[in-house]
């Protein structure tokens, strides 16, 4: 069996663990538990301390496994474990929170620097907010050109797989693949 | 606020986040080196290295002296450092290369290199423009564009593997090149490839777009 991998990363709470929901086949297995800090503990119940996991099988020998990391930079022990020989990454950004934006470009570095893998970020835009732009993300971000920005809603298949797609129609234009 | 621990991160690679993050700031380093144990800052102004202070230098030398700290523990605070007086006018791409040509352990160097027959190419990202390479190193990328191996540019310049080795380890942390495989150790057949089969993404797009 061969056995790829794909990693989804972002800052806390941008919509990982949701992303990976959307598009999984199987039931997503995700190791949350209650956050402690009294900053996360405002913005929501539980988070990723290890990771989260989702599926998609190409066929009898091919599976495409879904790695979604912990969002806080103290669990970066994990990014790098689960970045290594990742075919590519996506790195979620919640539109909205504008303070988290240092965070993700901190994520971002990370990877380029740690890993060899396409990376494209996707904007999660959720409802009711008054969510950024590609341009003004990318800006805020300091993105060069070469890094695909997609706007996307986590919770919805089709965006979900939109993003998945031009990842990996990244990897095939680079020619990473043989 | 950036800080963990120099097993999960290598010093370059710190320098390389704060450099592609233009951050302003101290980095804060301790830990061992061969030489003992030591202990220094290392400031930034937008990304760039301004100055460098430990126990017994300033300037380039401690950096260096910083950069050969194996295990240890860093943190970078942001801070203003105008009142800083500069001294180091080397970009990061050198001080990391810099730091490279003083490395002598192939364990180091097998963080970024599998094998002295693994085969490279040019990454699409090109040649960062504040840089300085070497006719060796220049020679180095030419034959690696080449399909040639490590192995394989030793015997083609006259030089040992490690020599080769450092340079292109070097070229693979700053991103110039990356290695997309490797071959048998007559330098014929690859045995071996990463990632996945151009058969494998055309077959995955088209699964997904069913999924």
């Amino acid at each position: 069996m061969n056995r790829y991998k794909i990693v989804i990363s972002g800052p806390f709470a941008a919509g990982k663990t949701t992303f990976i929901n959307t598009v999984t086949e199987i039931d997503p297995v995700n190791t949350e538990a209650k956050t402690t800090h009294t900053n996360e503990a405002g913005i929501k119940d539980s988070t990723t301390v290890a990771m989260d996991f989702g599926r998609i099988t190409l066929d009898g020998e091919n599976v495409l496994h879904i790695f979604g990391t912990p969002g806080q930079f103290r669990f970066n022990y994990m990014w790098s474990i689960l970045g290594k020989d990742a075919l590519g990454i996506i790195v979620v950004v919640d539109s909205g929170e504008k303070d988290k934006f240092d965070e993700a470009r901190d994520m971002i570095n990370f990877f380029r620097v740690k890993t060899d893998a396409p990376l494209v970020v996707a904007l999660n835009q959720f409802e009711n907010k008054n969510g950024l732009t590609e341009d003004e993300a990318r800006k805020l971000l300091g993105l060069p050109n070469k890094i695909p920005i997609i706007s996307c809603d986590a919770r919805n298949k089709e965006s979900v797989k939109h993003v998945l797609l031009e990842l990996l129609r990244l990897i095939l234009a680079r020619g990473d693949t043989y | 606020m950036l800080e963990g621990s120099l097993k999960d991160f290598t010093l370059d690679e710190v320098l390389q986040i704060i450099s592609m993050g233009e951050k302003t700031g101290r980095l804060i380093l301790k830990g061992e080196t061969p030489f003992g144990k030591k202990e220094g800052a290392i400031f930034f102004e937008r990304g760039q290295v301004k100055d460098a202070e430990t126990e017994q230098y300033r300037g380039e030398p401690a950096v260096v002296d910083l950069l050969s700290i194996k295990e240890g523990y860093f943190k970078f605070v942001p801070e203003d450092v105008s009142h800083i007086k500069q001294s180091i006018n080397k970009s990061i791409p050198d001080l990391v290369l810099l730091a490279t040509s003083k490395l002598d352990e192939w364990d180091r160097i097998k963080n970024k290199i599998s094998s002295v027959d693994s085969v490279f190419k040019l990454s699409s990202d090109g040649i960062p423009e504040r840089i300085h390479l070497t006719p060796t190193q220049w020679r180095i990328i030419s034959l690696l564009s080449k399909g040639l191996t490590i192995r394989q540019i030793a015997l083609k310049l006259n030089m040992t593997v490690i020599d080769v080795s450092k340079d292109v380890y070097g070229l693979v942390a700053l991103k110039i090149v990356r290695e997309v495989g490797q071959k048998d150790a007559e330098g014929k057949r690859f045995v071996k490839r990463r990632g996945a089969s151009r058969n494998f993404i055309i077959r995955l797009i088209e699964r997904l777009k069913r999924v």
